[in-house]
Formats: C-alpha cells, structure tokens, sequence
C-alpha cells in the first residue's frame, strides 16, 4: 500500500477520542501524511475532519501532533530517535586554556592586523567589502531585522551591492549562508523565505559566545558576560591553530561573532558534521552558544551602525580564502 | 573537512585531546574488556558493550551512506585489531595488555607484591624460627625458598619453585604460615587439590593466584590419587608454561608463576596425602617438620587472632626487605631452583614406611616368609605378582597396590636400591630374575638362607 493510501486508511480508522487512543494517533497519521508528502495544513484539516469522540481534541493539539511529525520527517524518511547526547571528545578547560594561552595580550588590534584582507576603510563600507569579498554576485542572501522573513529582504549579492552603494542604510543581520530565494517551510511549518530549509549552499557556520564558557566558571559561579578581552584571545588563538575563519566581527555589543568556513554539501552534511560533530562534540563544549548550530543563523551585518549602542558593527578581520574548500 | 581537522589540531597541540579508549576483544570468551574510569578493566558482553559504547556517544543507527554504524565499527575494530587469547587474572603478570608466542594477553589485575621496608620483624622471626625449629636447616631453606619466589615474582621472571610441604602437630601455625606466604606472594591464592589429583580437568581458577594450598583437610590417601598429585607436582615444579583449561574454552599454554605448599598433620594417616617419593620427585619437594610456634598474642578469641595477624602482616614489609638483602649460604644453593631441596628425616622416613614399595615388602614378607619358612624365592616379577595377587590372604592388598603391570617390577627396583642385601635382581636374556631372601630374624643376624 502506498503512504497516501496507509494516510487515507489511518485516517479513516482513528480511535476515538477520550479513552480510545486518539492522542497517539493523531501523531501517527500525521506522520503517514508528511511520509505522503502531504502538505501541513491538509493533514491538520484532515484530522480535525476525522477525530471524533466523547473527548472534544483541541485545534492545538492536533496542530503540536501535526508540527512534530513534520519537523521530525526529513526528505522522505522518518528521523531516527534522537541521537544522545555526545560527550567531548577532548578536555574543553584544557583547550581553552591553550587558546587563550597562544592568543594571550591579544586585542581587537591584533585580530584586524592579522587579517589577511587590510580592513583599511571605514566601518560604513564594510558591507561592500563583506559582500564583494565573500560572494560571488549572484549569491542570494537574507540580510534584514531579525523577524523579517518575506522575499524583499533576500536579494542577490549584485542586488544589495547596488542598494548599499546608492544609500540604502544597511540593515542589521544577515544569513551568512546564501539562500534559494525561494520559501520554505520553517520548524513550526510556516512559510519563510530564510528558513533552514531556503538555505542554498552550506557554507559558513556562525560561531559566537552569549556567555563565559562554562568550563572556565568557578564551580556554582552563574553564567556572566565573556569580558572582551578574553574573546579577542580567543579568537587570536584560534587563528593561531589556523582554525577556517572567513571573518570576525564586531556585533557592535559584548560579542565577536565568526563565520567559521565548513562548506557542507548539503543539509544532510550538515546535520551530521555540523551539528552533531562540530558543534555538540566539539564547540558547544568550549561554550560557543548552541542557538547558533542551525545553518540559516542570523549574525550582525557589518556596516550596521547600532543606535541604541552609538557603535558600529563592523569587521576585525577578513580572509575570503579562509578554509575555503568548494568557493 | 577543515574545520574539524583544525579543531582536532589545536586539541592535540593543546594536549585537551582525549585519548581514544581501547577496548579490547577476548576472542575466546566473546567478552569484551574495558578500562573503567577508576583503571579496573571490565568484561562485557556485546549487547552490554554496546551500551558502553553508546555512552562514548557511538551511534547505532544505520544510514543510508554507510551501512555500518559508530558502534559497529567500534565492535569491528576491537575484534580485528585489538583480539585476545586471555583475558583476565594471571597469576605473576602484572596488570596491562602483554604479547606472548601464542597471542596477546590482558592482564585484568595483577598480585598485590609488597613493597619492602626496612623495620623490624622480630615477631615473623620468632615465629618461623619457633615453627620450623625442628632442624637448623629448616630456617633458611624456607627462607631460601621465600626469597627465590619473591625475587622472581617482582622480577617478572617464572622460575619453578619446589613444592614446599610442612608437616607437623595439628594448630601449631602450619596454615597461618600458609597464609604469611601467600600475602607474601601478591595476596591470591586457590586451592589446586582437586584438579592435581586428577579429579577434574579444569583449572582456570587455578591460573588466577600465585599461591596454591593444599591442606590436609580435604586431601585423598588414595594411593592413584597420591600418584596423580606427584605427577602434577612434577608439572608444575619443572615447567613455565602451564596448560590451562577452563569449562566450555578451549585450552592454553600459558605462562604462570606458581608456589604449591602443602600443610599435613604429623600422623601416618595424614601424611598419606604427600605423593610416594621416588627419585624424580625428591627434588621437587622440601619437607620440613613443624614444631609448636610462638605467636604474638594469644589467638583463642577472634579478636585475640585479628591483632596477632595484624602484627605479623605488619613486618612483612621488613621481612620482605631483609629476604631480598640476605643471600643464600653456598651450602643451600641449587642451579636450578635456587634453593635446595630439603627432606626433614623424620617425615622422609614415615613416608618411606607408607611407600608403596614398603607396602610390597610387608606383603612379600607375608605371602612368602609366613611362619618358618625363610627360603630364598626366585622368579620374575610377574610371576611375583601373581603369586601375591592370587593370594587369599593378601590378594585384595596386593591387587590395589599392583593397579598396573610394571607396578611390581619398578617398587621391586626401589626395594633393591635401599635393601640390597635382601632384593637381587639377576638379568638373563629373556626376563630379569629376582632373588628375594628371607627377613631377618631375631638371633640369627648372619645366617640369612638356607
């Protein structure tokens, strides 16, 4: 039997509701429909047709049942359980203390003159300068205010260039990796046009610390700011040990945000190298904030000049043949 | 990809890279052996290895680009890269993985050897000296056989020992010095009665401890079990390599340091146990004679033996220091062993009333002496073994000693070596004839036959 007749056939034998198992099937014939490749709001309205029972079954938790069978049903195959979670595969406290230990006296200074690329204009022209260095022209890419999501703000790479250098005031975030341009849905199954499921090539990570690294806490001691000084040896040491950095820039508040080059081939690459080896067995370990492991992560656009924190964002250092494997 | 090669980098340049655990895979047991976190090595099934390994953060989910999972890959390589002929205990091997002729070994746990210290042990002294004060000798024998064994232990080098047998009273310290030897000896010891007298095959838990005992508690006077144990006696004392065979496994030569002493009470009847001396055994075993030893504190209360056994372990540490200082007199030296042997006379002569071959006199004495007639028999051994075995009066005697058919020709040979005058044995061209005279009897020394 196909998956659209298995969802059809589920659908019309669901138990019923109050006692009679409706909960569990809800979850179940949604995932026959996302196996169909049926679409979100068809099998919500399905469902909603065809529960019946002494229970009534709020909208709600059909829509919960519906969104996770979507958000767990990746290309046509049901993801597995989830992997546990993965230890260290070394001692972080020792390997910050390395880094910080070769990027030791290290500051804002010493990042931008270790930058291959002399960042030798003003912070207003970053934005040229990120994108003609970066991109190629025809790359599409989401630069906007961290809740825009519609199609005026993904733009090829020629596009903005030309809106920048007529004027146009540089907004404050972008999406490093470049975008289909076209929408996709977001984890909630809403439509996005810089939805992980947009992103076109998979190449940069964006790494960055909301907080101290939690190995180099005193024991009981809370989560505080990362003072400066200490991410700009970090990062110093970090280009010490060659590590792929494409560029570091200043958020143009507490932190150092790096566009780490990992040019993954595909989404399935990047879920298996990026977020389940890079980032959980290696770089969340040494603190780097976790919220930043999905490939279509906002970071600050250089060029953008923060109002309420009168500074810039702008860049401290740029190698546009950082690691770079497939430009 | 560049990024987590850079990353592992700096973790190795950095020395935060964790090493990579290796678990190894007794091919033999289907076990799988891994160090837990406090150095304890643990063996595991493949379903709980598994568990292990998923806690490493392996996967076990297949994918469609590669069929083979973390945590089968991890199983994979254990067993083609890292398998075992033995896992486990072994006695005198240090703890660790170690590459022999016929494999690689993992070595679990090895013995407890104490540490020498200088301090003084006058209460060991004064209780060994009191225990074996029997013959001067005894003393540094015993410790001429301590410090052998020791030294060979801390040296990792299996040089065969004599098996050491202490005869004496019942409580006079025999089995609390059995004790001293075995914390003397890495603190492990097993019970090997059962597998020398040839009662069961296997012997596994034997490989495990440095220190085998036997007592007189449980042993057999049976004259085939006797003979079992002197034939394993032989094994142990003049080979390295050891044939270990445990239950459903196949079997292995091993190399493994042993020391067998046996503690039997003074009595005839339990000096039965000890293996009949002959020729071969002799310098395979030292006897020594026990006497009453003086202890440090009264041991009729529990309490009373905890202190006393507190105090003796105590100076061990001295004695152990003092054995490895002293050298053994030039006089006690043995190429092979280091020690000689040493046969206290008293308990080399019950043995010898109990040997078979003793036993084989008084039956010749009553089959063909009995009453008056003292003529001088001639024949074969065979022909002597029939008569005897035919015997009514001392058939069933004479058929249990005879089991087998030389029995009489070699316990023959023996008599005439200690009593030629009376055991003759004349070789012509078709059997050996033996001449038997008539014993000895009271008043008339001198006029043996007629």
């Amino acid at each position: 039997m196909s998956a659209t007749g298995c969802y059809q056939s589920a659908l019309l034998t669901m138990p019923e509701s109050g006692g009679g198992g409706c909960h569990a099937a809800l979850l179940s014939v949604s995932n026959l429909g996302a196996m169909a490749g049926l679409s979100p709001e068809k099998v919500f309205l399905d469902l909603r047709a065809n529960v019946h029972g002494k229970r009534s079954v709020p909208d709600r938790e059909i829509h919960d049942a519906v969104n996770k069978a979507f958000r767990d049903f990746k290309r046509g195959v049901m993801a597995s359980f989830p992997s546990p979670p993965r230890r260290p595969a070394f001692n972080a406290l020792k390997m910050l203390n390395g880094i910080l230990a070769t990027g030791e006296g290290a500051g804002e200074a010493d990042l931008c003159e270790c930058s291959p690329v002399r960042i030798d204009w003003a912070p207003a022209q970053d934005a040229l300068h990120l994108l003609a260095l970066l991109y190629q022209p025809g790359d599409r890419l989401f630069i906007g205010a961290r809740h825009d999501a519609g199609p005026e703000h993904v733009h090829t790479v020629a596009d903005w260039r030309t809106r920048f250098e007529t004027g146009a005031p540089v907004p404050e975030h972008i999406i490093p990796n470049p975008l289909t341009g076209e929408p996709g849905p977001t984890k909630d199954g809403k439509p996005s046009f810089r939805a992980d499921t947009c992103v076109a090539r998979f190449r940069f990570a964006v790494l960055e610390f909301d907080q101290m690294p939690e190995p180099l806490r005193d024991s009981g001691q809370p989560a505080a700011t990362w003072p400066r000084e200490a991410q700009c040896q970090f990062w110093a040491g970090v280009l010490a040990f060659d590590w792929p950095i494409a560029t570091l820039i200043d958020s143009g508040g507490k932190s150092i945000h790096a566009w780490m080059t990992v040019d993954a081939l595909d989404s399935a690459e990047w879920e298996n190298k990026i977020e389940n080896e890079l980032f959980a067995r290696w770089l969340m370990p040494l603190g780097v904030d976790q919220a930043c492991r999905n490939e279509a992560r906002l970071s600050r656009m250089p060029g953008h000049f923060r109002t309420e924190k009168s500074r810039w964002q702008r860049i401290l250092y740029l190698n546009p043949h950082g690691g770079e494997m497939n430009p | 990809m560049n990024a987590l090669e850079a990353i592992t980098r700096t973790a190795d340049a950095t020395g935060a890279a964790v090493k990579k655990p290796l678990d190894y895979y007794d091919a033999n047991r289907k076990e799988y052996l891994v160090r837990n976190s406090e150095d304890v090595w643990l063996q595991f099934t493949e379903t709980q290895y598994k568990r292990i390994l998923r806690g490493r953060g392996l996967s076990g989910t297949l994918s469609k680009d590669d069929p083979v999972s973390e945590q089968d890959r991890a199983i994979l390589e254990a067993q083609d890269k890292r398998a075992l002929v033995y896992s486990g205990l072994l006695a005198g091997w240090s703890a660790g993985v170690q590459e022999i002729p016929a494999g690689r070994l993992l070595i679990t746990r090895g013995p407890l050897l104490i540490e020498p210290a200088s301090g003084e042990w006058s209460n060991v002294r004064l209780f060994l000296g009191s225990l074996l004060a029997a013959d001067a000798v005894q003393i540094p024998v015993a410790y001429g056989w301590l410090k052998v064994a020791i030294e060979a232990l801390r040296a990792g080098n299996f040089r065969p020992g004599q098996v050491l047998a202490i005869a004496g009273p019942r409580n006079c310290g025999k089995s609390l010095f059995q004790k001293l030897i075995t914390v003397l000896f890495g603190n492990r010891f097993s019970r090997p009665y059962a597998f020398m007298a040839g009662r069961t095959e296997f012997n596994k838990d034997l490989f495990e401890a440095e220190h085998l005992i036997v007592e007189d508690d449980v042993p057999s006077t049976r004259l085939e079990d006797r003979r079992n144990f002197g034939a394993k006696i032989k094994e142990i004392t003049a080979n390295e390599g050891q044939r270990l065979h445990a239950k459903h496994r196949d079997a292995l030569l091993l190399p493994v340091f042993w020391r067998l002493s046996v503690s039997v009470n003074d009595e005839p009847e339990n000096l039965m146990i000890l293996p009949p001396m002959d020729e071969s055994l002799a310098d395979k075993i030292t006897l020594l004679k026990a006497g009453p030893a003086v202890l440090p504190c009264e041991t009729e209360t529990a309490e009373g033996r905890a202190r006393c056994w507190r105090t003796l372990t105590a100076e061990l540490p001295a004695l152990v220091a003092h054995l490895l200082a002293w050298q053994i007199p030039d006089a006690l030296r043995s190429q092979r062993y280091g020690v000689r042997e040493f046969h206290h006379p008293d308990i080399l002569r019950t043995l010898a009333e109990l040997s078979p071959e003793s036993k084989l006199a008084e039956l010749i004495d009553a089959e063909l002496f009995s009453g008056l007639n003292v003529c001088v028999w001639t024949g074969s051994a065979t022909e002597l073994e029939r008569r005897l075995t035919t015997s009514n009066q001392i058939g069933y005697d004479a058929r249990r000693l005879l089991p087998y058919n030389t029995a009489c020709g070699v316990y023959l040979s023996r008599l005439a070596l200690k009593y030629p005058d009376r055991y003759r044995r004349t070789k012509h061209t078709t059997a050996n004839v033996w001449t038997i005279q008539p014993p000895l009897m009271e008043g008339l020394e001198g006029a043996r036959a007629f």
